[in-house]
C-alpha cells in the first residue's frame, strides 16, 4: 500500500526530524529524535517520537492526538530511519510505542511496508523476551531495524 | 480575505499547503499562508528524551541484543 506522509525537516543535527500533522484536531508538531547513549550500546540507537506542546516548549508522547492521521505519521516516521540510516548505516534502531496500542500502529506500519523494505532491512522483533527475525501477522513488543549491509 | 502570517510554529509541510484554516488558538478560524519555518531547540536533558532513552536502556537490559544483530551492525 502506498502512504502518503508529511513533509519533514531535518532539525538542527542529523538525528532529529520535525513535522507537522494536519487533521481535524488542527495543527500538531510532531518531533522525531533518534537517542543515542554508550549505555544503549554501540551504534544503538532510540527512536523517540513525540508532540510539541507550543505553551509548555516540552515534547510529550503522553498524549493521544486522535487526529486522524496515523497512517501518514508511519510513513513519516518510516521517511525520517530511511535517512537516518543513510546518515549512520551501520545504526541499529530501536522501535517502541509508548504503549502496547501504539507499538500495534509500529507493527501496522512495518507490516504494510514489508514488501518494499524487506530487501533493504531485517527487523527484528521483541516477543517473549526474545527478538525474532520480523513476520507478519506475530504480534511484537518493539523492533530493532538494521540496514542491510550489500 | 486571505492572511500572509509569519508564524514560527509552522512547519514547512504547513508552508507548502496553500492555506490553512487554523482550528484553535488565537487565530482559531483564520484562513492563513503559513510561511515560515522554526526548528525546535533539542535538549538531551528534556523529560521526554530522558524517560524515552531510560525505557529503551530498561528494554535493552530485559532483552539484550543479540550478538549476530551487533556484529552485523559492525559490518
Amino acid at each position: 500500500m502506498e502512504w502518503e506522509r508529511y513533509d519533514i525537516e531535518e532539525g538542527r543535527d542529523d538525528r532529529t526530524f520535525e513535522f507537522c500533522s494536519y487533521g481535524p484536531k488542527g495543527l500538531i508538531r510532531k518531533v522525531i529524535r533518534f537517542q543515542h547513549r554508550p549505555e544503549l550500546g554501540a551504534n544503538v540507537y532510540n527512536l523517540s517520537l513525540g508532540d510539541y506542546e507550543e505553551h509548555t516548549g516540552l515534547i510529550d508522547d503522553s498524549i493521544v492526538s486522535n487526529n486522524g492521521d496515523y497512517t501518514k505519521i508511519l510513513k513519516s516516521v518510516a521517511w525520517t530511519v530511511d535517512k537516518f540510516v543513510n546518515s549512520y548505516p551501520r545504526a541499529i534502531i530501536l522501535i517502541r510505542g509508548s504503549t502496547a496500542s501504539r507499538s500495534r500502529l509500529y507493527q501496522m506500519g512495518i507490516a504494510s511496508a514489508w514488501p518494499e523494505i524487506k530487501d533493504r532491512y531485517e527487523i527484528w522483533g521483541r516477543r517473549a523476551n526474545k527478538w525474532l527475525s520480523f513476520e507478519k501477522g506475530v504480534n511484537y513488543e518493539e523492533f530493532l531495524v538494521v540496514k542491510k549491509i550489500s | 480575505m486571505k492572511n500572509f502570517l509569519s508564524l514560527k510554529k509552522f512547519h514547512k509541510s504547513s508552508r507548502k499547503a496553500k492555506t490553512i484554516i487554523v482550528k484553535s488558538g488565537l487565530f482559531k478560524g483564520m484562513e492563513i499562508y503559513p510561511v515560515r519555518r522554526c526548528t525546535l531547540p533539542i535538549n538531551e536533558n528534556s523529560p521526554f528524551l530522558v524517560k524515552k532513552m531510560e525505557e529503551a536502556i530498561r528494554c535493552l537490559q530485559e532483552c539484550p541484543i543479540p550478538e549476530e544483530i551487533l556484529k552485523r551492525a559492525q559490518g
